[in-house]
Parts: C-alpha cells; sequence; structure tokens
C-alpha cells in the first residue's frame, strides 16, 4: 500500500457516515415474526430440480449429448435438452395483464443508467429497424447484472405471446467460471440449430415456452419460469451473452441482430 | 476495523446461524451492521432509508442461509443482497442522485490524539484528497469509497457494487492514476 492508498484509508475515518443504531434487537425481532414456514419453499424446489436435470441428462440421445457439448462452446451458457418437464410451466402470466413486470425482466431504468449498471457493452437495436425500446429492464440477480430491450408489437414485429411483448434482447456477461445459464428444451417440442450470427458461432432455439436454471455466482442454482413464448437466437459475443426473443423467423432474427449497435 | 480481518471463527457462527441459532446470527448482524449500513447508504444514496435496507437485507440473508457454502466468506453474500436491496428501494424513489461524500466536523473516531494513519495526511490534504475522489466518475469513485473509504476486500467490493474483482482491480488503478494526476496538477498549479 503506498501513501496515496494510506492517504484515503486515512481519509476514509473523518468521513461524515450515517450514524447507525444497533440493529440486532429489531432485526431479531423481524426473524421471531417470520413464519415458520416461510424458508421451507425453496428447498424441495431445488431438490425438483437436482432430479429433473439428472433425470433429463440419463435420457439424452448421443445427438443430444453432442448438441450440449457445442453449445457449452457459448461462454457462460448450457443448454440442456429434457425429455419431460416437472418444473413449473410458464409462469403465472395473466393475458389480460399487459404489465410486462410480470415477465420478471428486472426493475426497468433508463437508457442512461445503463452504463452506471454494468461493465459491458448493451446492443440494440439499429433505429431504423425498431425504433426506440419500448422500455429496458436490469436483473441484478445474475453477477454483473442483465440488461433486457424490450419492444412492443409493431406493424413488421407480430406479438408474442405475450401480450404487449414484440422483441426481447437480453444481454449478461456470461463467463466458463460462473453464472452458468441454462434452457431445459423438449425435444419433441423444439428445434435447435447451429447459426453464424455476426461472424461468430450461436444457436436458434425454436418451440415452446421453456424454464431456464442458471447457476449464481455462490454457485447456486436459480431456476425463473421463461418469460417469452417465441423462438430465441442465443450467441456470445466479446465475453457477453446476448439473446434475442420474439416470434420472428430466423432469416429477419439475424437481420436485426447484424444491425444491432452499443446501446448509448 | 477492516472487514479484511474478519476473525477466524465466522464460519462457526454462520454455521451455528444455519442450524438455526438466533444468537450466532446476532452476532453476524453486530459485526456486519455498519458496513451494511455504509453500503446501503452509498447505493441508495439514502440516509433516511439506509436502516431499513440493512433489515431487509439481514432478513433475506438469514432466509437464504441454507443456500449459503460454509468456508467461503459471508460477508460478499451479504453485501450483494444489501446491494440488491439498496437498489430496489432507490429505483422505487426513482431517486438519481450521486451520494455527496463530506467530512466530518470532528474526527470520527473523537479520540484526543490522531490515529497514526490520520497523521499521515492532514486535513487539508484529505479535503483536496476528497475532491479528487468527488471528481471521479461514479464507477471508480465507488470503487474508491469500497475499497479505502470503507476498507472492502476486492470481492466484497465487487458484491457491493455488482462487477467482477478484476473489474474492481482494474477500476480502482485507473481512479489512483487519476486522483494522483489530479493532486500533481493542483500542487503545480500552486507552486507555480
Amino acid at each position: 500500500m503506498d501513501d496515496l492508498e494510506r492517504g484515503l484509508r486515512s481519509l476514509g475515518q473523518e468521513l461524515d457516515w450515517p450514524a447507525s443504531a444497533d440493529l440486532t434487537a429489531r432485526i431479531n425481532n423481524r426473524l421471531d415474526q417470520r413464519a415458520a414456514g416461510h424458508r421451507r419453499n425453496y428447498r424441495p424446489a431445488l431438490v425438483l430440480i437436482g432430479v429433473a436435470v439428472l433425470v433429463a441428462i440419463v435420457s439424452l440421445s448421443p445427438g443430444a449429448r453432442q448438441a450440449i457439448a457445442r453449445l457449452l462452446g457459448v461462454a457462460g451458457v448450457k443448454i440442456e435438452m429434457r425429455v419431460e418437464t416437472t418444473l413449473p410451466p410458464t409462469g403465472n402470466l395473466d393475458p389480460g395483464n399487459l404489465d410486462p413486470g410480470n415477465l420478471d425482466l428486472g426493475v426497468e431504468v433508463e437508457a442512461s443508467e445503463v452504463g452506471n449498471l454494468v461493465d459491458f457493452p448493451v446492443l440494440t437495436g439499429a433505429p431504423a429497424d425498431l425504433g426506440a425500446p419500448d422500455a429496458i429492464y436490469y436483473d441484478e440477480r445474475l453477477l454483473g447484472g442483465q440488461v433486457t430491450i424490450l419492444w412492443a408489437p409493431q406493424p413488421d414485429l407480430p406479438q408474442t405471446a405475450n401480450a404487449g411483448v414484440g422483441m426481447l434482447i437480453s444481454s449478461f456477461e456470461g463467463r466458463l467460471d460462473r453464472g452458468i445459464y441454462s434452457k431445459e428444451l423438449n425435444p419433441s417440442q423444439h428445434r435447435l440449430l447451429d447459426v453464424e450470427v455476426r461472424g461468430v458461432p450461436g444457436f436458434w432455439i425454436e418451440g415452446e415456452p421453456h424454464v431456464f436454471l442458471y447457476e449464481d455466482a455462490d454457485g447456486v442454482i436459480q431456476f425463473e419460469t421463461i418469460r417469452l413464448a417465441g423462438n430465441v437466437l442465443l450467441w456470445e459475443e466479446n465475453g457477453v451473452t446476448i439473446r434475442i426473443e420474439s416470434a420472428l423467423p430466423l432469416e429477419e432474427v439475424l437481420r436485426i441482430a447484424g444491425s444491432l449497435t452499443p446501446l448509448t | 476495523m477492516s472487514v479484511e480481518g474478519r476473525p477466524l471463527d465466522e464460519d462457526a457462527l454462520v454455521a451455528g446461524a444455519k442450524d438455526g441459532d438466533k444468537n450466532a446470527y446476532a452476532e453476524l448482524v453486530r459485526r456486519y451492521q455498519q458496513i451494511a449500513v455504509r453500503v446501503a447508504y452509498l447505493v441508495s444514496g439514502s440516509e433516511a432509508d439506509a436502516e431499513d435496507i440493512v433489515q431487509d437485507a439481514f432478513v433475506k440473508a438469514y432466509a437464504t442461509l441454507g443456500r449459503f457454502e460454509l468456508g467461503r466468506p459471508w460477508s460478499p453474500w451479504l453485501l450483494r443482497i444489501v446491494r440488491n436491496e439498496a437498489l430496489n428501494r432507490r429505483r422505487r424513489s426513482g431517486r438519481q442522485t450521486r451520494l455527496a461524500l463530506r467530512m466530518a466536523i470532528d474526527p470520527v473516531s473523537g479520540d484526543a490524539a490522531p490515529s497514526p494513519e490520520a497523521a499521515v495526511v492532514g486535513r487539508d490534504e484529505h479535503r483536496r484528497l476528497l475532491r479528487a475522489v468527488e471528481s471521479l466518475p461514479t464507477k471508480q469513485r465507488d470503487v474508491v469509497v469500497c475499497r479505502y473509504f470503507l476498507e472492502l476486500s476486492e470481492e466484497e467490493t465487487g458484491r457491493s457494487l455488482g462487477i467482477a474483482p478484476g473489474t474492481v482491480k482494474s477500476r480502482a488503478a485507473r481512479a489512483l492514476k487519476a486522483i494522483r494526476l489530479d493532486l500533481e496538477s493542483e500542487s503545480g498549479g500552486s507552486n507555480g
């Protein structure tokens, strides 16, 4: 540690931080008030996932295993084919409710905030194609955060199975040693293609809504029901995993992917 | 006290808390509440909200202890939850302000004699240093606050700010360089 670092530490001791009371008693009271059963809900869910993934891996065909091996080439992404889904179906989306918050995309943020929230470049649609996005969401549950950009349906952008949603573009920092993200696909209901996106290998998945799992930075497997029934284009670019979800055909999504520019 | 110098029996406390020992968890609360409040303050920008954020975070951290892997430092886990709570609170309030750091009128320690560290740099120099820190871009400024003012480890800083430890290191290096340049230009200007 040099003089400057020592000086900064010394300065830290002179800063006017909020005076904080001892919160121990208040926190203890709140813990006492919590319903005893509140915590039990999570563990059975994790066990259920563990069993489901095991069943899926045992049931894989050799072709599916090869597909998985290929897919592992996308940093931070793992896709697993599975025969049956024992996990909850696609969420609790109410068709009559247009609130995209139901899609569990995180909290809505302004475009100007994104640069302060994440440390990677976020790609967005070229204005000529899509116009300005209708909303931007930030989800901090992934280490490094995930940014999802939403467009409402337009004349050239059909509505997905979710009311009010035409397309989502999500970006998160994919890493090989953490933040593993996984989708579970039913081979009889999904089509999986290797494609080239913006000059790098990517994957195209068509089919029914699915569940996705990811391992967070603490090594804990988290799961969420996928937010959008539609087609997914997925690729990794400079350490960032990007996916486009929409009801558009592959050719059109590839064209949009090719036109993406950094969000400023 | 540096959070990096965490006592060795933290694992035992976390293990006890996982088994439902409220006293063990109360001890963890006592150890980390101050640093948690400061991180909440930094991220939320609100002194009024900081204690509520920290209470919520400790309750959530307790509820998720079953998922915590023993043997790893617990504070980064806690600080990540604090950060999430603080961000949610900030968004709900629509607050966009950047926290303004200020020096206390009297040294926080209240000791009659300055600590050896405080003696290294005088109070005027501290003011210049604080001005230099405040003129940093927010991302770098927040890393400086965590690493040097709150004395968090790189991992704790990363979890508090939602960035990878490597990014903490690189931002800290850039920040120190910028502060040096700032101080040099200031002293160069005043000396002629």
